[in-house]
């Protein structure tokens, strides 16, 4: 095939100038795309207004095909797990002795805990969450892992606070709209979650991956690291997320890190809960009460 | 029967809003695709925007408006939540490197179009990684080849539809 005619605009002074106006237009709009991109660098929070508004419109319209999509990919699975049902019944069937010792442990764990608890008058009291919510679409194109939630500022959200669903912690809320709000899930890189392994408690650090996983650095070097099939729960550790939110489990250990998944799966996860941020309380800072010494003299 | 229910088939002016609507159109509507309802945990679906920007490119020559790459960028990077500058700064720079090879090439054929979007979206796809990890994020390269090997062999079929909604707004 021979080439087109290219661009030319002819001898016409005034298609010259216009066709001299759009590429003008052009490179600065791209001047202008570079600017914006230092802007989300330098200031990724004070960046969020545009791209909420726009939430605030798309938001119905994933709401509504969201209904449809979950019957569709209900379907899909229970096709699924015909396949494997066979292996499964027997690794299940395993699983459920293993279990049923571990949940006598816990039941005499959890009549301790409430005995305890009593002793020491720690009327924990639970934070009722701030709204139940829809999760209706997530960005596939993308590679932060970004999901929006059909509630936003008029309901209540605000920024940074926790989401978690009934399987376990989905993410934080990063920029609320006035009818839909953005979470940022734990499986993203830019998110990091301090959690501890249910069984001894060992601390360490959960990063997303980018790819739905997430990846565990223990915090206590040389000691006896994460196993596969170990279950980590957020330690409420520097606030924000509450401490006892199930997160994920172990699946690997290799020798770039720990590799664990999510247990609220965001692709079969439908409500989510959003929470109060969690804070740490602070020591009171009356026992800091000892006088600075004689400095003034220096001033006079 | 020669008259059908609506307009006469003979001696048909093809609509001019239609004409001129039905490019970016299509470019919007595959932009808001993310608004579609599904959670993705892994960044996978194949950037149709994109791709239909490139093909209508390709196909038609005058297509787009030198500065189409920025407004079209722009409505882009609102709907995919990319860092606002992104897609704008991509999709212009992606259709001036077309413009360039465009002056250099002496003839078109099916291949060439392909390796000339096959190296843009990957390009532009890595680009865009960079930029969202520059702007907070710390993903790694590898977790979007597999999106980048789809979007790619995905374009002869995407180029295709575009030539078939090409010969519809004409009609």
């Amino acid at each position: 095939m021979a080439p087109q005619p290219s661009r030319r605009p002819g001898f016409s002074r005034r298609a010259r100038f216009g066709l001299f106006i759009g590429y003008l237009i052009a490179m600065l709009g791209a001047l202008t795309g570079v600017l914006l991109l230092v802007t989300a660098h330098v200031d990724p929070a004070g960046n969020n207004a545009l791209r909420a508004a726009l939430g605030d419109i798309v938001s119905p319209l994933s709401s509504a095909g969201r209904t449809a999509v979950r019957g569709a990919s209900s379907l899909g699975s229970s096709i699924l797990a015909y396949v494997d049902a066979g292996s499964k019944n027997r690794a299940m069937l395993a699983e459920v002795t293993a279990n049923r010792t571990k949940l006598i442990a816990g039941e005499n764990a959890i009549h301790e805990n409430e005995r305890l608890r009593g002793l020491l008058r720690l009327a924990q009291a639970d934070a009722a969450p701030v709204i139940a919510a829809r999760l209706i679409s997530s960005t596939g194109e993308n590679s932060r892992r970004y999901a929006m939630l059909d509630k936003g500022s008029l309901h209540g959200i605000t920024s940074g606070a926790p989401v978690r669903s009934v399987d376990g912690l989905v993410g934080q809320v990063v920029q609320t709209g006035a009818i839909s709000s953005q979470i940022l899930l734990i499986s993203d890189s830019g998110a990091v979650v301090p959690v501890r392994r249910v069984s001894d408690g060992l601390t360490g650090l959960a990063v997303g991956t980018g790819d739905g996983l997430l990846s565990v650095r223990a915090l206590v070097a040389g000691a006896a690291s994460f196993k596969p099939r170990d279950v980590l729960v957020t330690s409420g550790a520097g606030g924000l997320y509450p401490p006892g939110i199930p997160v994920a489990s172990v699946i690997s250990v290799n020798h770039d890190g720990v590799v664990a998944r999510p247990l609220a799966d965001p692709e079969a996860l439908d409500f989510a809960l959003v929470l109060h941020p969690f804070s740490v309380p602070l020591p009171t800072p009356t026992t800091i009460t000892a006088k600075p010494k004689k400095r003034h003299k220096v001033e006079e | 029967m020669i008259f059908s229910a609506g307009r006469s088939q003979l001696d048909r002016q093809p609509s001019l809003t239609k004409i001129r609507l039905v490019p970016t159109a299509s470019v919007m509507l595959a932009s808001l695709m993310p608004a579609m309802p599904m959670i993705a945990t892994t960044p996978l679906m194949p950037p149709v925007a994109l791709m239909l920007f490139l093909a209508w490119r390709l196909l038609q020559r005058e297509i787009w408006y030198p500065w189409a790459g920025v407004a079209l960028g722009l409505f882009y990077d609102l709907s995919v939540k990319q860092p606002p500058g992104s897609a704008m700064m991509l999709w212009t720079v992606a259709q001036s490197l077309i413009a360039l090879f465009d002056q250099r090439a002496l003839w078109r054929d099916y291949w060439q179009d392909w390796i000339i979007s096959a190296l843009l979206i990957a390009a532009v796809l890595s680009a865009q990684l960079v930029i969202a990890n520059w702007t907070g994020g710390h993903t790694r390269w590898i977790v979007i080849v597999p999106q980048i090997i789809i979007a790619i062999l995905l374009q002869p079929l995407v180029m295709r539809f575009c030539g078939y909604l090409d010969q519809w707004r004409f009609r």
